[in-house]
């Protein structure tokens, strides 16, 4: 969830900030706290289920514009984002509804690990990995196809994952599948 | 014949020695009682002081399952590492032949403590430097280290405000604020109007009939006024940020230190300890003292500290 209470560097003179004393200096110093993710991944099977509602999300879940909703996780190990399987709702991910996934690293400088689209309209289009309609109550399992270092993760690292709408009618659930591997984020 | 001076100089007394002394003068010591002394350390040279931070605070939507944030936590460290030593002897035949010899002993014994706490004093006026030097210290957005901004880098009243500016922005306790500065500074604030012809900066008598018999001078902004002659003399070139911004260089410049509430923190493992004994050895009496403490800047917020020039 979101820091509510404004650290004091930013937020001085307003007298709301939360402070701590540095050990170095001994100098009151804003205190900025890590985002706590709804989800935390898990080695074992190493899947994340993940629905997507549309108002109200799951847990941990924070709608942070009108049109995008924001959730993180946190990574159990080092590893790469494989693909997501999307199970959709009534409603088909056309040019008029649909989704744009992008999911990235916030730990490592917000380093992109997967990027995906549902439908084809204005936001679904933005996505540079996959981009494919959905009919109305239709599963279709997409493989993410950025295997840079870049875009793996470490354990620990925060992954955000950033949902932008075409429409307001669009409903449906995914997994997100994770693989494990050796190599970390480079 | 007359019983003159000039046939019968054996009868004058040329030099006549008196029975008094002449002794220095002293300054009075005052900077020890805004130090806050630790008494629970009575073992060991190091004290912990574990620092904790404030908590935080987050948005929550109905249902959500809730954070609990760990708090931020820290350590204060004080040593006990200041180890004086002060003392001298009277051999034996000094006492034997020495008119003064009782005034010395007694006159000389009392000055090793004194001098010993003159060094505590001039300890306590160095920390100062647990700033960090030419820079202007900034806490909160105020700076707590900058060169007075009169003419010649001479202290004005606006530096006086910018002080308590920096300790309010700081959040430090209104009350107990004193700030130590050398007499040059108060020989500014007397040639400044405003302090010596109305009390529109508080109650300045002192300062306006010329002090009190103290070292005392008055009240300004919050802060009451001591003079000391213990402070450190620095030079620096400091770039001070708003209020009062721009690059200033103090030479052999007074320290004046600006407090609040718990700056200093300081631990007294020995008070000045008095040995006294004879020395079969050398024939000689013997007068020894040694003090051992700790102290340091505690707040470093509650520290602001003018650079002014005579």
């Amino acid at each position: 969830m979101t820091q509510a209470r404004s650290p004091a560097g930013s937020g001085a003179g307003t007298g709301i900030g939360a402070e701590f004393i540095a050990d170095a200096t001994q100098i009151p110093t804003a205190l900025t706290f890590d985002e706590v993710p709804g989800v935390v991944n898990t080695l074992s099977p190493g899947l994340v289920h993940m629905d997507i509602i549309d108002g109200t999300l799951f847990s941990g879940t924070v709608e942070s514009t009108s049109a995008d909703f924001v959730w993180n996780m946190t990574a159990a190990d080092k590893g790469r984002i494989v693909g997501i399987t999307y199970a959709n709702g009534g409603t088909a991910m056309d040019s008029t509804n649909g989704w744009e996934l992008n999911f990235i690293n916030d730990t490592q400088a917000d380093a992109t690990c997967a990027y995906f689209g549902l439908g084809s309209g204005t936001e679904a289009a933005k996505a540079t990995d996959k981009d494919v309609a959905v009919a109305a109550n239709t599963t279709v399992t997409l493989s993410n196809s950025i295997v840079t270092t870049e875009s793996h993760f470490n354990r620990g690292d925060i992954i955000q994952v950033t949902a932008d709408r075409d429409g307001t009618a669009g409903v449906g659930s995914f997994r997100l599948l994770v693989s494990y591997e050796s190599q970390g984020h480079v | 014949m007359a019983l003159d001076t000039s046939n019968n100089s054996s009868l004058i007394r040329t030099n006549v020695w008196a029975n008094e002394v002449k002794d220095v003068l002293q300054e009075e010591l005052m900077l020890d009682s805004h130090v806050r002394w630790i008494t629970e350390f009575p073992d060991g040279d190091t004290l912990n002081i574990p620092t904790l931070s404030e908590m935080t605070v987050r948005n929550y939507s109905e249902g959500a399952q809730v954070t609990l944030d760990d708090p931020t936590t820290g350590n204060f460290t004080l040593s006990i590492d200041k180890y004086y030593q002060s003392g001298f002897k009277i051999p034996e035949k000094f006492r034997h032949d020495s008119f003064y010899v009782s005034v010395a002993e007694s006159n000389f014994v009392q000055k090793l403590t004194r001098a010993l706490l003159e060094q505590k004093e001039s300890d306590i006026a160095n920390l100062q430097g647990g700033q960090t030097a030419s820079n202007p210290n900034t806490i909160n957005g105020v700076d707590h280290r900058f060169v007075g901004t009169g003419t010649g880098e001479v202290v004005t009243l606006a530096d006086m405000q910018k002080a308590k500016l920096a300790l309010d922005k700081a959040k430090v306790m209104r009350g107990n604020r004193r700030c130590f500065v050398d007499p040059t500074v108060t020989y500014q604030l007397q040639q400044i109007s405003n302090v010596i012809q109305q009390d529109v900066y508080g109650s300045n008598a002192f300062v306006r009939e010329g002090m009190n018999g103290t070292a005392y001078v008055g009240r300004f902004a919050g802060f009451d006024l001591f003079e000391s002659l213990f402070l450190d003399t620095v030079t620096e070139s400091i770039t001070a940020t708003a209020p009062s911004a721009g690059a200033l260089t103090g030479t052999a410049a007074h320290a004046n230190m600006f407090l609040g509430e718990e700056a200093f923190i300081g631990a007294m493992r020995a008070m000045p300890d008095m040995d006294a004994w004879y020395d079969n050895n050398t024939r000689s009496d013997v007068y020894h003292v040694t003090m051992r403490y700790g102290i340091k800047l505690f707040r470093p917020e509650s520290l602001v500290v003018v650079l002014t020039e005579s």
